[in-house]
């Protein structure tokens, strides 16, 4: 697993990079349409049959004990935090709402209505309670609907903000929705609930004052963390996952290899400024990780399960983003994990920013200060300022990105496992046959590892790249918008 | 004439009485107290015309569950409309149209779109003004003439020298035919919707050329797809298949390799059953950016579209469909089947005669029988 930030060289390739991000947003959302993603995985299967057995012997025991079992106790605890994130009026206070297809905001505002009610109810009523919960939740389920139809209508980044405000708003009802209508186990309601957080962390946007303390990434580290107790105490928790050593020391290496790059221990910004940033020139940093959390925690595979094993994130699948078997699919990170990572099928976890999603993940990892640097004006800036991507990969072995290049500067840092890297300077863009349409036209067609020299005879010719092979604490700073890299991993 | 309808009911627009489903998983007959003629719906509304009237249902004038009659006059009989979210057109016997909108409830004429361009002056005989068929959608609306003339309402559209027979709007994109059985389309094209093989938008009307030399006689688009029947009987789909609403199932499987289309046929029934409903789930959509045709048990009738799925009614009388079905839309419990990526046969409960017609618009489909 690694972590990779991006910096912008200029502000034109900012934008560049706007628009990239934006149009993998659209194939994010053709994967958003999985709504049975999470109900196929195995894990949800289980604890589904689970929840339904559970629910027999209530019933089997009589009413007093369905009675005392109105909502999961977790769930009575995680609620008035929820609760707090949903603004009095959401639904009549958001800018621009005008905008919206006054149906959509109609049963927007009565699903809202029906849980503002449901929230004072008392025992008595609690039939009624749960029919009204659902209608609310199949309703808000429709306005959520009605909306992804909304921001696939034409291009992503002319779609009007406020549909993706609609989508967050929209979310958090469902989730309040979900957790009072007890269809189902409480462990399976709040992975439901949990998965329309992140779903609307992928979808939607964040709201502006007054209503900024609608967020999801609250919402869903609070459902994440009742899940995880949940989890724990029931003792459902699912047998630790210990990685074979050979998957993660095996290597793959075919075609050409490259001259080994320069190592340095440590080095001053200064230097690091002088000697390669300045010059372009490649580095590999060593002893610069060994304080993160994340050196040790992100080595138990565990650890990410308990964190985030629930949460639910877009998955490449296929040989590489450039291959015509690529789709992206959404999934949480523990069938990830089983299914990919343990299982050894192609799938990666790939540029998204997953530490924006789980903030759980991204206290374990500290940013390098040498990400102070800019191109404009060689200056120290202030640390996580807004131009910096941080981006997270995550894959088993043999996961390759093709040869490429990227709008920001790189600096790579492998936490777990390792990664081949080639970097060939910018003067050869030509002889890499960049492809022909707009969206590829930052990637190479040539594969080095299997070049074809029939089809491109001018790669023959070029001087070897310089190879970063490598494992854990090790950083690397690419001249991301010039040179060409090529990324072989192994988680 | 009788209107069965299933799908999306969250609007109240199938059945205002409280305490009814939101989504209706089987058809159920609505009951007009005359016959039906045609109808449309959308994501909020169905609209009805019924004899002389015009019966629009669902969300009108920010209200849930609300059943309005119009009438437009004596003298006008409505003969087609097209419903969206924001508005229902209708056209009527006197080759007039009508444009009601649903949140202000209120009701206007159409007038003066036919020459509102100076070219069109020339020829302002009363038949060129005659609108024999309305479709719209929330980005713009599309008026047909009885001569053959296409207005992206109100604007007429410049097409020379093309007898326009049909149109078609799907949410962000548009499809004509015209009278010798061709094909085209514009708009946003971004999820292969247009069907030039690319996935660039068009401003004007451009032939789809991988359709030349099929003389095709009936259109429809979806949000995002399109359906067309040739002379032959033939279906063909293109565009965005989020959930198979193109009835291709193109998708390569990675694990299933031993299970080729030769071994499934001779797998038993139940067990083909379950292929399918695993292969249902697990479907990730496709883009085709060029018509393909589509395998239908016998030849083609006619085809409808709704949002994101597809029905067509075949020669033998039966009815298909295929696509999403996550509020009901394919006329079964979506508990059942959440969406077919392969066509799938529909039947109305109790009811054993001849479906005539099918109207499918956002989650929902109609059937007059």
């Amino acid at each position: 697993m690694s972590v990779v930030w991006e910096h912008p060289a200029t502000l034109l390739h900012w934008i560049d990079l706007e628009v990239m991000a934006e149009d993998k947003v659209d194939q994010d959302a053709v994967a958003e349409r999985l709504e049975a993603s999470v109900l196929e995985s195995p894990k949800f299967k289980r604890d589904f049959q689970t929840s339904q057995s559970d629910q027999l012997s209530k019933t089997a025991e009589g009413e007093t004990v369905s009675k005392k079992a109105l909502l999961g106790d977790r769930t009575s605890l995680v609620l008035p935090k929820l609760w707090k994130l949903l603004p009095d009026n959401v639904c009549h206070t958001f800018p621009q709402l005008d905008i919206v297809p006054k149906p959509i905001l109609k049963l927007m505002r009565n699903a809202e209505s029906i849980i503002v009610r449901l929230k004072e109810v008392t025992s008595s009523e609690e039939k009624k309670l749960k029919h009204e919960a659902e209608q609310a939740l199949t309703s808000i389920q429709g306005v959520l609907d009605q909306t992804w139809e909304q921001l696939n209508t034409g291009h992503w980044r002319d779609v009007p903000i406020v549909h993706r405000h609609v989508f967050s708003i929209a979310s958090l009802i469902k989730i309040l929705c979900l957790l009072y209508s007890q269809a189902g186990g409480e462990e399976m309601l709040l992975r439901l609930a949990l998965k329309a957080a992140d779903m609307g962390l992928l979808l939607g946007a964040p709201l502006p004052p007054p209503n900024e303390c609608l967020d999801l990434t609250i919402a869903a580290s609070l459902l994440s963390t009742t899940l995880a107790q949940l989890v724990e105490q029931s003792g459902s928790e699912q047998d630790p996952i210990i990685l074979d050593e050979k998957q993660t020391s095996q290597f793959i290496t075919g075609g050409l290899s490259g001259s080994p790059i320069k190592e340095l221990v440590c080095p001053s910004i200064e230097r690091f400024c002088t000697d390669h940033f300045q010059p372009k020139l490649p580095v590999k940093i060593k002893g610069c990780m060994t304080h993160w959390p994340a050196y040790k925690r992100w080595n138990d595979i565990g650890y990410l399960q308990r964190v985030a094993g629930a949460r639910t994130v877009p998955i490449e699948l296929g040989s590489h983003y450039a291959h015509s078997d690529y789709s992206q699919k959404l999934m949480t990170i523990a069938d990830f994990i089983e299914q990919h990572v343990v299982g050894g099928k192609l799938g990666y976890l790939a540029q998204h920013q997953l530490f924006e999603q789980v903030p759980e993940l991204r206290a374990d990892i500290c940013e390098p200060e040498y990400c102070c640097l800019t191109d404009d004006s060689i200056h120290i800036d202030e640390p996580a300022n807004d131009g910096t991507d941080i981006n997270a990969w995550f894959g088993p072995a043999g996961t390759v990105s093709p040869l490429h290049f990227d709008p920001k500067h790189n600096l790579l840092a492998q936490v777990v496992g390792t990664k081949r890297v080639l970097l060939f300077p910018p003067e050869v863009s030509s002889s890499l046959y960049p492809h022909s349409d707009r969206l590829l036209s930052n990637t190479a067609r040539v594969d080095p590892e299997k070049p074809d020299y029939d089809q491109f005879p001018l790669f023959k010719n070029i001087a070897p790249p310089i190879e970063f092979s490598g494992g854990s604490d090790s950083g690397i700073l690419f001249g991301g918008n010039k040179d060409k890299l090529l990324k072989l991993l192994v988680i | 004439m009788t209107l069965y309808y299933c799908g999306w009911n969250g609007c109240g627009q199938a059945s205002q009485s409280s305490g009814s489903s939101i989504i209706i998983r089987q058809p159920i007959k609505l009951n007009f107290d005359e016959p039906v003629i045609g109808v449309s719906c959308s994501w909020s509304t169905l609209a009805v015309v019924a004899g002389k009237s015009v019966i629009i249902m669902g969300f009108i004038e920010n209200c849930l569950n609300v059943r309005k009659e119009i009438s437009l006059g004596s003298d006008c009989q409505p003969l087609q409309l097209s419903s969206c979210l924001g508005r229902t057109l209708i056209t009527c016997s006197k080759g007039n149209c009508y444009d009601y909108n649903t949140e202000s409830n209120k009701l206007r004429e159409l007038v003066k779109f036919t020459i509102s361009e100076p070219e069109l002056e020339e020829s302002p005989s009363n038949e060129n003004s005659t609108i024999t068929k309305v479709c719209c959608s929330d980005f713009g609306s599309l008026a047909l003439s009885k001569s053959g003339k296409v207005f992206t309402i109100p604007s007429p559209l410049a097409l020379q020298s093309i007898v326009v027979t049909d149109i078609a709007c799907g949410n962000n994109h548009y499809v004509l035919l015209t009278e010798n059985g061709s094909v085209f389309t514009w708009g946003d094209g971004s999820r292969g919707q247009l069907g030039h093989g690319n996935l660039e938008s068009e401003e004007k009307p451009r032939l789809v050329e991988a359709l030349s030399g099929i003389q095709v006689l009936r259109i429809s688009a979806g949000a995002w797809h399109n359906a067309v029947v040739s002379s032959s009987g033939d279906l063909y789909t293109w565009g965005w298949g989020t959930d198979g609403q193109l009835g291709i199932d193109e998708e390569v499987e990675e694990e299933d390799d031993g299970n080729t289309p030769i071994a499934v046929k001779k797998l038993k029934m139940d067990e083909e059953v379950s292929l399918l409903q695993k292969r249902n789930e697990k479907y990730r959509g496709i883009v085709l950016a060029c018509p393909s045709p589509v395998d239908t048990f016998t030849d083609v009738n006619t085809v409808s579209c709704g949002s994101r799925h597809t029905i067509v009614l075949l020669v033998d009388g039966t009815v298909w469909g295929c696509g999403w079905n996550a509020y009901g839309q394919l006329a079964c419990p979506p508990e059942d089947c959440f969406r077919s990526i392969r066509f799938r046969q529909i039947s109305i409960p109790n009811f054993q005669g001849k479906i005539l017609s099918v109207q499918c618009g956002g989650w929902s489909s109609c059937f007059i029988v």
